[in-house]
């Protein structure tokens, strides 16, 4: 069975001029314990699709399914890293970290929850910085936290909106690191299904056991791509193959395929 | 050693030497005995703490507000000790109404346990109304806020009720309630109650959206919501409503204590001021002011350190 299900979605927003629809028809389902990436033009409704299985946004028709029940708001199952930062700007690094922990397991004493946040703020390379606020940390810095709150959580699904999109590019191939040895599960965590959405081609490729393209608007499925490299993959070797190429070749020429119309609209002057 | 320099050298500093100069001036024929001693104390203690506060404080933003406050302090002082007792003004016929500086310090040395028991029944009585009327407004506010269908009936009581100024109370709780106390802490509790929950109910419907978002999707329970997402969100909001609040509280506690009180500060003035006895009556405003002041300061204490993660 899927571990998430997501059929004929359709999702709307009160807007002044009547109801704006930001999704479409949406059906796919992610296997658990897969690794689903999303990418799409920009406003083609992935952050949208995030909130529906968030539990935050109700769908106007179709439903959503996680481990064969309908979602009918949040769960201690997900964990969600947002595309804007969604620290609590009035509780320092550690505590946003050890407050995510409280909420997703039961059971620890105040203690251990802030030992586990030391930790996982060291994995996403913060060990100094527990005792800072938000505001006095950078915007890379910010996000590291908010998905080492997501990560520390341990829970089933990790639902993630271009959780990497401000983070350079050292920092960003260790964070990927990170996500793919938390995902298949270490001895102290378990094994995840998560649901990526990013703007970047090549680190879809490299991360998923599959690439969903959305497009248009309203947004639906225009494509899926399996993603076939063994694992451990390496990036160097991976990109020399001629099958990566065809793949992100596909990708690209989709992807301006669905979003002609939509870019040339946005970007006249 | 330049900066030693530049520190010294600042117009408080020279008005301290000016206020020091102009006592050597003769005195106008005065009725009221001055004690000039008393303010050439007071000018010594105020210029210590200028020198200290010159060197010691280390932001160059918060020295300046302070320089300049004490340069204020001595223009005002050398102000008041011209105009009563060393210049011939037109008002100087009044001189009882108007005593100098020195005059009023004296009444400090001797009179200073019963001001400070009068301080301290003010104070008694403003903080009970106070944190009554906020311990009330701030979790009603909340569920009001929070809860958007009755909030916005809410809304516009309070903005009915809080409109209408809480002086108009006082007579009706004097004559309602047993004592006077009980009578004051009535007024502050309802004065101060209005401006904490509408700036609490504002402050939740302002709380963004991905915060609440965030919270959400962490299964946050319902009170774990109210109290440490929606309240710390909107604590910079509830600041504004509470400051307003405690002025307005000091201002009706003084109305009230002239009226109808046997002790506390705004007696002290009133009772004085009955009896003619001006330099007792000024003593116990510049002491109103003091408090005032130092409870304000103290209250952004404590609103720096509650907000300490705002930028
Ligand atoms: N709160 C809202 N109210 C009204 N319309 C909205 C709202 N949020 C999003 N939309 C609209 O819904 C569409 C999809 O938005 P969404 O945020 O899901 O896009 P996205 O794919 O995440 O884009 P990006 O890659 O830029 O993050 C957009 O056209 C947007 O204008
Ligand atoms: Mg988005």
């Amino acid at each position: 069975m899927s571990k998430i299900e997501v059929k004929n979605l359709c999702a709307e927003y009160e807007d002044k001029n009547g109801d704006f629809q930001a999704l479409k028809d949406v059906s796919f389902s992610v296997g658990d314990g897969e690794f689903l990436s999303v990418v799409g033009a920009s406003g083609c409704g992935k952050t949208t699709l995030l909130g529906v299985l968030q539990g935050i946004i109700t769908p106007s028709s179709g439903s959503a399914f996680i481990d064969g029940l309908p979602i009918t708001g949040p769960g201690t199952d997900r964990a969600a890293v947002f595309q804007h930062y969604s620290l609590f700007p009035w509780m320092t690094a550690r505590d946003n970290v050890a407050f995510g922990i409280k909420q997703a397991k039961k059971g620890l004493s105040k203690r251990e929850r802030h030992e586990l946040a030391h930790v996982f703020l060291k994995k996403v390379g913060l060990s100094g910085f527990g005792h800072k606020y938000p505001f006095q940390l950078s915007g890379g810095m910010q996000q590291r936290a908010a998905i080492a709150r997501a990560l520390a959580m341990d829970t089933d699904i990790l639902l993630m909106d271009e959780p990497f999109g401000a983070i350079d590019a050292k920092n960003r191939s260790n964070m990927q690191e990170l996500l793919l040895s938390l995902w298949e599960g270490d001895g102290d965590t378990k094994k995840k299904t998560v649901l990526f959405v990013t703007h970047d081609i090549d680190e879809a490729i490299y991360l998923s056991d599959r690439v969903i393209m959305l497009g248009g608007s309203p947004g639906r499925v225009a494509a899926e791509f399996p993603v076939r490299f063994p694992r451990p993959r390496i990036h160097s070797t991976i990109r020399k193959t001629g099958e990566y190429g065809s793949l992100r070749n596909k990708l690209m020429a989709l992807f301006y395929e669905e979003n002609n119309g939509l870019a040339e609209e946005e970007y006249t002057i | 050693m330049k900066q030693a320099a530049k520190r010294l050298f600042i117009i408080p500093n020279a008005l301290f030497i000016i206020l020091l100069l102009i006592q050597l001036l003769p005195d106008k024929p005065y009725r009221v005995a001055d004690y000039p001693q008393y303010t050439v104390a007071l000018a010594l203690a105020l210029e210590a703490l200028l020198l200290a506060g010159s060197f010691l404080l280390k932001k160059d933003g918060a020295r300046h507000v302070f320089t300049d406050v004490m340069g204020v302090v001595f223009a005002f002082l050398i102000f008041w000790v011209l105009a009563t007792i060393k210049l011939d003004l037109p008002g100087n016929a009044k001189q009882a109404v108007f005593p100098p500086p020195g005059a009023v310090l004296q009444k400090y040395t001797v009179d200073y346990a019963q001001t400070l028991v009068n301080i301290r029944d003010s104070l008694v009585l403003i903080f009970r109304g106070y944190l009554i009327a906020v311990a009330l407004a701030i979790p009603l506010g909340l569920f009001l806020g929070w809860n958007a269908r009755v909030g916005a009936a809410a809304g516009y009581i309070s903005k009915f009720l809080g409109s209408i100024s809480p002086i108009v109370y006082i007579p009706y709780a004097i004559v309602l309630l047993p004592t006077f106390r009980a009578a004051s802490v009535f007024v502050i509790v309802v004065a101060s109650f209005w401006p904490t929950l509408a700036s609490t109910m504002s402050g939740v419907l302002n709380v963004e959206k991905r915060i609440v978002d965030s919270a959400k999707t962490l299964c946050v329970g319902r009170l774990t919501m109210l109290f440490r997402i929606i309240l710390p969100a909107s604590l910079p909001e509830i600041f504004i409503g509470c400051n307003q609040g405690l002025t307005i509280s000091f201002i009706l506690l003084v109305s009230a204590e002239m009226i109808g009180a046997r002790s506390g500060l705004g007696y002290y003035v009133n009772n004085y001021a009955n009896f003619g006895n001006y330099t007792n009556a000024l003593a116990g405003v510049i002491m109103i002011g003091i408090t005032v002041t130092a409870i304000t300061f103290l209250f952004n204490l404590l609103r720096r350190f509650l907000l300490r993660w705002k930028q």
